[in-house]
C-alpha cells in the first residue's frame, strides 16, 4: 500500500513502517476462500490498540489541521473511548455501517456479538457526537441492506441516514471516459478480436484459491475459445510462480491502473471486494464475483450493493467446480450489462465535506 | 511488566507492550503457574516472596538493572518486596488495583476449591472472569483470560489462593508502602469487584503516589481502557508530566471534554475520573452471555 501511495506522489509518514500488519492477520485467518471477517476483526484487538497508539503519537508530533479516517476503525473506537485524545477536526469515511451475522440460526453467539458491537458503536456516537466532525457514507443509502443492527437496535439504513452524510460512490476514474472498451484495449496493447478475461483478487494472499480455480476454469474456456486470453493479477502477496501456467494466461503481480484493464475486459473474475466490483459496475463490464465465505461485509453489504446496481454474477467458491466457472465466464461474455448507473461526483462532494472542516 | 495471579500469563499486557516497546525496553514474563513457567505443587511455591525472587531472576537474566514496574493486583506485593530487597531496581511503579490486602479488606470472592467449583474449573474461570470484568461490551476481554486458563489448572490456582502473602499485616503493609521512594501511579477502577477502591486510595496515600480512579472500570483497566493505561504507564515511566484528562461522573458533555488536571510528578495524591465505559442506553439490554462454552465455536 505504501508503495502504491508513494508511486502516486503521496507522502507516506515514516512511522507507517511501525504499524502492526492487518494484512498478515487477515491472511492468517483465511482458509480456502473463507474468512470469518467478524471473528477475525474481534481478534485484531491488540493490532487495533497498537496502531491507534502509533496514530496518537504521530498526531501529537505534528499538529495536523484535519484527521481523515477511511474506515479507521481503531482510531474511531479509541477516540470514542478516550475523547480527550481528539485534538483536531476528524472525519470518518466508510462504505459499511455495521456488523451483520453470517449464520444467526446456527451460530447465535455471532448474532449476539454483532449486536453488542453495533450497540457499542451506536452508544459511542450518541454519547460523544463531537468526536466525529463529519461522518461520510460512500454511496447512496439505498445501497445499504435494510437489516437490523440487532434486537432492539435501529435498522442499518435508518441509523446510517441519521449518522452519516451520503456521497455518491467514488471510483478512481470518470466512467464516461471508459465506455469504449475496444479503443481502450488498443491503447493498452491488447488488440481486439478475441475474448479477454481479467482475474484479480486484491492485495492479500486470501484469493489464492480463487485464482487457482480460475486458472483451471480458464484452461477449460480455452478449449471452447482457443484464442481467449486472460490477465491474472496476483497482487503483491502472491508470487506469480505460485500459480499454474495456462496457455493464453498472463500472470502479473501488480498492474498499475488496474481499473483500465478491468474496463476493457469482456469478463472479469473477482472476489467480492467492493472497490473492484464497483469499478466494474461503473465501467459496465460483465463480471463473476465470489464473496469470501463468512465475510459479513462481502456477503451482506457488497452483495446488496451489487444487487442494487443489478450487477455481477454471484457465485460461491465452495460450490463451484472449474467447469461451472468456465461456463459462467463464457455465459457472462455474451451478456450486455444493464447496470443502474453509478452517480457521479462522489469525490468532490466528499472533498467538500472535508474542506468545510478546514475552513472552520 | 510484573507477573500476576497465575490465571493469566504475560499476554495480559498485550494492549501496552507494542506502544511501550516503541519507547522503552519492555520485559514480560509468565507468572509461575501459567504458560511457560513451572507448576510446582503446594501453596508455599506460590508465595509472594517466591514471585519477587522470580522477578529479580528475570531482571538478572534480561540484564535489567533498574526498571519502571507495571503491576496488577498481587504484582504490587511482589514489586514492594523487590523494592525492599533491591531498592535501586525499582525506579517507578504503576500499581493497578493493588493487591496489598492488609490496607483494606478484599471483596468476597469464591475460591476455586470451594465445594461449588470442585471439579468445575472452567465454571470457576467463567465466574472469576465475570467478576473481574463488569464493563459492558467487553466480550473479547472476557474471552482472553478464559482462553488462557487451560494453561493452568485448579490445583495451581488453589495453591496460589492459599499461598503466604506479603505484606502479611497492616503494619507490614504500611511500612513497606511508605518505604517506597520511587514515583508511584495507582490506577483503580471504580467498579472493581475484586479489590476495593479504598485500598488503591490508601496505597496512593502511603506511597505519596498519584491516584487515578477510572470511572466505570473493573479490575482489568489495562484491558478495557488500554489506551489510558498505556499512556499513563509510558508517561510516568519517563517521569515527565503526567496528564490525566478528567471527567466527573455523570457530568455534562462540555465538562467531559475540557476538565483536566495534571501534576509535574507524583506527589501527594489526587483523584481523577476518566471517561467511563459505563453502560449506554442499549448495553443493559445486551447482557452478553459470557461462558467458556462459546469458546469452542471459534
Amino acid at each position: 500500500m505504501s508503495g502504491v501511495l508513494q508511486a502516486n506522489g503521496e507522502i507516506v509518514h515514516p512511522a507507517s513502517v511501525e504499524l502492526a500488519s492487518e494484512s498478515a492477520h487477515w491472511e492468517s485467518e483465511a482458509r480456502h476462500h473463507d474468512l470469518h471477517a467478524f471473528y477475525a476483526f474481534r481478534r485484531m484487538d491488540e493490532i487495533f490498540c497498537a496502531n491507534y497508539m502509533l496514530f496518537d503519537d504521530v498526531v501529537r508530533e505534528t499538529p495536523y489541521d484535519l484527521w481523515v479516517g477511511d474506515e479507521s476503525w481503531e482510531v474511531d473506537h479509541f477516540l470514542h473511548e478516550n475523547p480527550e485524545r481528539k485534538i483536531a477536526p476528524y472525519a470518518f469515511l466508510t462504505d459499511v455501517t455495521g456488523f451483520l451475522p453470517i449464520d444467526p440460526d446456527n451460530d447465535p453467539r455471532e448474532a449476539e456479538l454483532c449486536a453488542d458491537y453495533n450497540a457499542e458503536i451506536i452508544e459511542h456516537l450518541d454519547r460523544f457526537p463531537y468526536v466525529r466532525d463529519r461522518s461520510v457514507f460512500i454511496g447512496d443509502f439505498a445501497e445499504l441492506p435494510d437489516a437490523s443492527l440487532g434486537p432492539g437496535l435501529p435498522r442499518v439504513r435508518e441509523w446510517s441516514e441519521r449518522i452519516y452524510s451520503s456521497v455518491p460512490y467514488v471510483v478512481p476514474f470518470d466512467p464516461a471516459a471508459y465506455r469504449r472498451p475496444i479503443a481502450l484495449r488498443r491503447r493498452l496493447g491488447y488488440g481486439t478480436g478475441y475474448p479477454l478475461y481479467v482475474a484479480a483478487v486484491g492485495g492479500t494472499s486470501v484469493g489464492r484459491d480463487l485464482l487457482e480455480l480460475t486458472a483451471e476454469a480458464f484452461a477449460l474456456v480455452r478449449k471452447e475459445q482457443p484464442d481467449a486470453r486472460m490477465l491474472m493479477v496476483t497482487g503483491p502477496r502472491l508470487h506469480v510462480d505460485e500459480l499454474p501456467d495456462v496457455e493464453g494466461m498472463d500472470k502479473r503481480g501488480y498492474v498499475p491502473e488496474l481499473f483500465e484493464h478491468l474496463a476493457c475486459a469482456d469478463v472479469a473474475v473477482v472476489q467480492g471486494g467492493l472497490s473492484t466490483t464497483m469499478e466494474l459496475v461503473a465501467a459496465r463490464r460483465p463480471f463473476v464475483y465470489f464473496p469470501l465465505a463468512n465475510h459479513w461485509e462481502q456477503q451482506h453489504f457488497v452483495a446488496h450493493r451489487l444487487d442494487h446496481y443489478r450487477a455481477g454474477v454471484r457465485m460461491q467458491y465452495a460450490a463451484t467446480r472449474p467447469p461451472d466457472l468456465a461456463a459462467a465466464m463464457i455465459a457472462a461474455q455474451n451478456t450486455r450489462p444493464a447496470y443502474r448507473p453509478v452517480r457521479r461526483g462522489g469525490a468532490p462532494k466528499a472533498a467538500n465535506h472535508l474542506a468545510t472542516l478546514l475552513r472552520r | 511488566m510484573m507477573g500476576t495471579f497465575p490465571v493469566v500469563d504475560g499476554r495480559q499486557w498485550k494492549g501496552q507492550v507494542p506502544y511501550l516497546a516503541r519507547h522503552f525496553r519492555v520485559v514480560t514474563w509468565d507468572p509461575r503457574g501459567n504458560r511457560r513457567s513451572d507448576r510446582p505443587t503446594g501453596p508455599d511455591a506460590y508465595a509472594d516472596e517466591v514471585y519477587a525472587r522470580a522477578a529479580a531472576a528475570v531482571s538478572d537474566a534480561s540484564g535489567t538493572d533498574a526498571a519502571f514496574v507495571v503491576a496488577l493486583c498481587p504484582g504490587i506485593n511482589r514489586s514492594l518486596l523487590l523494592a525492599a530487597a533491591q531498592p535501586k531496581r525499582v525506579c517507578g511503579l504503576v500499581a493497578i488495583a493493588p493487591g496489598v490486602h492488609p490496607l483494606a479488606p478484599n471483596h468476597p470472592l469464591e475460591t476455586v476449591d470451594q465445594a461449588r467449583w470442585r471439579g468445575d474449573f472452567t465454571g470457576w474461570i467463567d465466574y472469576h472472569s465475570n467478576v473481574l470484568l463488569p464493563e459492558p461490551h467487553s466480550s473479547k476481554l472476557f474471552e482472553d483470560p478464559v482462553g488462557w486458563s487451560p494453561q493452568t489448572d485448579a490445583d495451581v490456582i488453589a495453591a496460589r489462593t492459599h499461598a503466604p502473602l506479603r505484606p502479611a499485616t497492616e503494619d507490614d503493609a504500611i511500612a513497606m508502602s511508605q518505604a517506597l521512594t520511587c514515583p508511584v501511579l495507582v490506577l483503580h477502577g471504580s467498579e472493581d469487584k475484586c479489590r476495593p477502591r479504598e485500598r488503591g486510595e490508601r496505597f496512593a496515600q502511603l506511597t505519596r503516589g498519584l491516584l487515578v480512579v477510572l470511572d466505570g472500570v473493573g479490575h482489568l483497566p489495562h484491558g478495557r481502557p488500554p489506551v489510558l493505561v498505556t499512556r499513563s504507564s509510558g508517561s510516568s515511566s519517563r517521569c515527565i508530566r503526567l496528564r490525566c484528562h478528567s471527567t466527573a461522573r455523570g457530568c455534562s458533555r462540555a465538562s467531559e471534554s475540557v476538565a483536566r488536571c495534571g501534576c509535574a510528578r507524583p506527589s501527594g495524591w489526587a483523584m481523577c475520573f476518566v471517561t467511563s465505559p459505563s453502560p449506554g442506553r442499549y448495553a443493559s439490554r445486551f447482557p452478553i452471555s459470557r461462558s467458556s462454552g462459546w469458546r469452542s465455536r471459534r
